[in-house]
């Protein structure tokens, strides 16, 4: 079943068209790794998609019905979630005040406070942050905030989760720990992914599709080893005759 | 007992007390007690927007002086609790027209244009006034003393209640966390905007109604001193001072101020303001947390090291 | 007077003009303070007021011509912005983490310095409106009388804005400044003085202040609070001129100056603040960013 359709998707910031006639599919529960030199678009297509940029021509459709024009609380409320780049945490909160935020008011909007904090604990507990609810959110590492990111991502109860870049800046043993926990997470719960990454060796193994961007543009959408073969990519990424 | 009842419990206790004072004390205290508790409703109401939000209002008095305003052209023809209701209602009214623009505006930039807005109103006023052919309105037969007190009483009550809901309630929730981080909170469904507008609609309610009875207090009203920007200083340095995350900061910010004020016996307003200005500046250069804030984190860091 | 008979005034052109430069001097320095280390500086237009009294001090107790006395002033200002700076904010800067913290509470600092300023003259000097007399035979230029004081202070203002300017475009250090202004990371990378710019910004900021304070004491009366409607003239010139932008700035000083006389001379004097605050509110409503993301669109 696709849960996400993007057609003919455009976005220009003044002269600059960021993102440039841009379609693909995603099936439901699939991860699908979004590659791309720094500037071909990839965080403006997260943020076309979760709502904090409007396209300027094309659409998107999450299980079948637009999302282009509603407002990233009111797309967050459907089923879409995201990390950003640069954490955003809610700092002065503990970590798991910050989940109970996403709990709240994401999909679910849990009113009981007792019933949210469950919901909240059970995700920390995947991801063995337990030990971490209360202490405010500013005080863990990189690492955790990274990973405080993507539970509260979770926590909103979301069905696509947007991770943009949840490896960068973690040290070779955090990037196999986050891998791990990215693959438990989805393997517990009905979540389909979209992956930014620039780790590759974490992005191919997550991914089980690979879409290439190049300047605005889809240039591929095939499995990683295909993507890993391609010629194109190759010239792209390390010019002619690699 | 539940814990918004354990909150509420200790207030109740003291409005209580303070209910008595008209009883046992003379007109002095009761003067110092209606001021007390007038800047307690106004400095309780200024932190739900710009504690809870962190959009610090430096222009409060423009929902003061609006209050009073509406109560002192509509006494004389309304029944005086409808005249302070609609002073209230028209203070809200006031923000809830301006609130979505003027929201959008981030960071030290809002704190400047919270001034300029008070200042604008003044002047709009003035100028209206003026074109009304309207030199000054002289009031008589204002209510007593222990009135006014009452009053005051009620409206600090309403404050403190209003913080203490919000801050425990869900909305309370959502607006500490857009006070962390607003493009976060919207990822994680907060209606940002909408909430910011709820939160600034409730802060000008009870200042509009705290205006609109004070403005009886003196023969004439002057637009001049219902606007005047000494009340939107002062609501900020009690706040300062208190500083703290609740309901206990204003409280003691308040109190410290009233006290220190009365202490100082100060009649010259411009040595007042001065000493307001030095307070201002030391506790953001030292404890910009304030008292409470301080408090907090000491028994916090306590505790851990306690554990 | 119709409404041509307005438009095509000299006497009002000449008034558009003197307010205009005196509101881009003072914007100046606003510019500068606030480009370099973006610190709403809330209390500049208390500087005005402060130079208008020192003038008349100089005057009153020891003879000196305000002209002369302009530079004197500037040197007290300067020096007052120095104080300011290393008491206040050094250690603000230093210690506070996120930006946006910095500039919240560097403006509740520079408030409480305002209000400081404007009741410790109240204080010494009580609130009653002086003023002197200075150059105020009249002359006539092409049908348009003026009284000298305010054919000096035209004068004046427009040299201190151009040598400002001047200094800016073409001294190494005043490049210093626009580099910090424009890119304060890139600038102490290349090796620029940050905290030495940080100091001329505020020591020229608070000068210019002083200096146009100078000028419109030769002009008009003055008290401890006339200091505010220049901050919110100032800001309003920065905002609409542009962040750092130094012409951008004289044009829009220029355009306030003419909307004030104007607007004036056509509703009423009541209108003036109605209208002063009016823009100034707009202008921040308009651009919610302040200045970050009207430069972003230029």
């Amino acid at each position: 079943m696709i849960c996400l359709t993007v057609n003919n998707v455009a976005k220009e910031f003044g002269g600059l068209r960021a993102i440039n006639d841009v379609s693909f599919k995603v099936e439901e529960r699939e991860i699908l790794g979004i590659m791309g030199a720094n500037g071909a678009g990839k965080t403006t297509l997260f943020g076309l998609i979760a709502g904090h940029l409007r396209p300027t021509a094309g659409d998107i459709r999450f299980h079948g019905q637009s999302i282009v024009g509603l407002r990233p609380d009111q797309i967050c409320r459907r089923g879409i979630a995201r990390t950003f780049q640069i954490v955003k945490p809610f700092g002065g909160l503990t970590v798991l005040e910050n989940l109970m935020t996403a709990a709240m008011f994401g999909v679910e909007r849990i009113q009981q406070p007792e019933r949210a904090r469950q919901h909240c604990q059970t995700i920390l507990a995947e991801l063995d942050m337990t030990r971490l609810q209360d202490r405010p959110a500013r005080t863990l590492t990189l690492s955790g905030q990274k990973k405080l990111e993507l539970a509260r991502a979770i926590a909103t109860g979301c069905e696509l989760l947007l991770l943009d870049e949840v490896m960068a800046g973690l040290t070779p043993t955090e990037v196999v720990e986050m891998v791990e926990i990215v693959r438990a997470l989805h393997h517990a719960r009905p979540l389909t992914i979209l992956l930014i990454e620039h780790v590759m060796k974490a992005f191919m193994s997550l991914s089980g599709r690979v879409l290439v961007l190049h300047l605005g543009r889809t240039i591929a959408c095939a499995p990683p080893n295909e993507i890993a073969a391609d010629p194109q990519v190759h010239e792209i990424y390390f010019g002619e005759s690699a | 007992m539940t814990p918004v009842a354990k909150e509420i419990v200790p207030w109740i206790v003291l409005s209580l007390a303070a209910a008595t004072l008209p009883s046992i004390g003379g007109d002095y205290i009761v003067g110092v007690g209606m001021v007390l508790l007038m800047w307690l409703a106004l400095t309780q109401s200024w932190a739900i927007l710009s504690s809870m939000t962190g959009y610090v209002s430096i222009g409060h008095v423009v929902f003061y002086g609006l209050g009073s305003y509406v109560v002192v052209v509509s006494w004389q023809s309304l029944p005086l609790a409808v005249a302070i209701i609609a002073a209230g209602l028209v203070s809200a009214l006031f923000a809830l027209a301006v609130g979505m623009p003027v929201l959008r505006v981030r960071g030290p930039y809002f704190v400047i244009l919270t001034f300029g807005l008070a200042e604008l109103v003044k002047f709009a006023i003035i100028a209206l006034e003026a074109r009304m052919g309207i030199a000054s309105r002289l009031i008589f037969g204002a209510p007593s003393i222990q009135f006014i007190y009452y009053a005051m009483l009620l409206l600090a009550a309403a404050a403190t209640l209003m913080h203490i809901v919000v801050h425990r309630s869900r909305f309370g929730h959502a607006l500490r966390s857009l006070r962390e981080n607003e493009v976060a909170a919207e990822s994680v469904g907060i209606p940002v905007a909408r909430y910011k507008l709820y939160a600034y609609v409730l802060s000008a309610v009870i200042p509009g109604m705290v205006g609109g009875v004070m403005g009886l207090r003196s023969t004439y009203f002057e637009v001049t001193q219902a606007f005047d920007p000494t009340i939107s200083l002062t609501i900020v340095v009690m706040a300062v001072i208190g500083g703290g995350d609740g309901v206990y900061g204003p409280l003691f910010g308040v109190v410290f101020l009233t006290v220190l004020s009365e202490v100082l016996w100060t009649r010259a307003p411009q040595l007042y303001m001065v000493i307001l200005g030095l307070l201002l500046i030391l506790f953001m250069l030292k404890c910009p947390e304030g008292l409470i804030g301080r408090y907090t984190t000491w028994a916090a860091a306590r505790e851990g090291k306690q554990r | 007077m119709t409404l041509l008979d307005i438009l095509l005034s000299g006497q009002l052109l000449f008034s558009a003009l003197l307010l205009g430069s005196l509101y881009a001097l003072v914007a100046l320095g606003l510019n500068l303070v606030y480009g370099t280390m973006r610190l709403l500086n809330v209390a500049h237009g208390d500087f005005v007021m402060v130079g208008a009294y020192a003038a008349y001090g100089l005057l009153t107790l020891l003879g000196w011509s305000p002209l002369w006395a302009a530079g004197l002033v500037a040197v007290i200002c300067a020096l007052a912005g120095l104080c300011i700076y290393e008491l206040l904010f050094r250690s603000l800067l230093s210690a506070q983490s996120s930006v946006t913290r910095i500039e919240s509470n560097s403006l509740l600092l520079f408030f409480g310095l305002s209000v400081i300023v404007q009741n410790t003259m109240a204080l010494s000097v009580t609130a009653t409106p002086r003023g002197y007399q200075y150059l105020d035979e009249i002359y006539r230029l092409g049908g348009v009388a003026m009284t000298g004081n305010r054919l000096a202070a035209l004068v004046v203002a427009l040299v201190a804005c151009g040598a400002v300017g001047l200094f800016l475009r073409f001294n190494v250090f005043g490049l210093a400044l626009r580099a910090v202004i424009e890119r304060p990371d890139a600038a102490r990378v290349v090796g620029v003085n940050i905290e030495l710019v940080h100091r001329v910004s505020f020591c020229i900021g608070f000068a210019t202040a002083g200096i146009a304070g100078v000028l419109v004491s030769m002009m008009q009366e003055f008290s401890p609070f006339i200091g505010f409607p220049f901050t919110i003239s100032a800001f309003i010139v920065v905002i609409l001129g542009g962040l750092g932008n130094i012409f951008g700035g004289f044009i829009a000083a220029f355009l306030l100056g003419a909307l004030e006389t104007y607007g004036v001379a056509l509703t009423s004097p009541n209108l003036s603040s109605v209208l002063l605050y009016g823009v100034f509110v707009m202008a921040l409503v308009l651009f919610p960013q302040g200045l970050v993301a009207h430069r972003a669109t230029r």
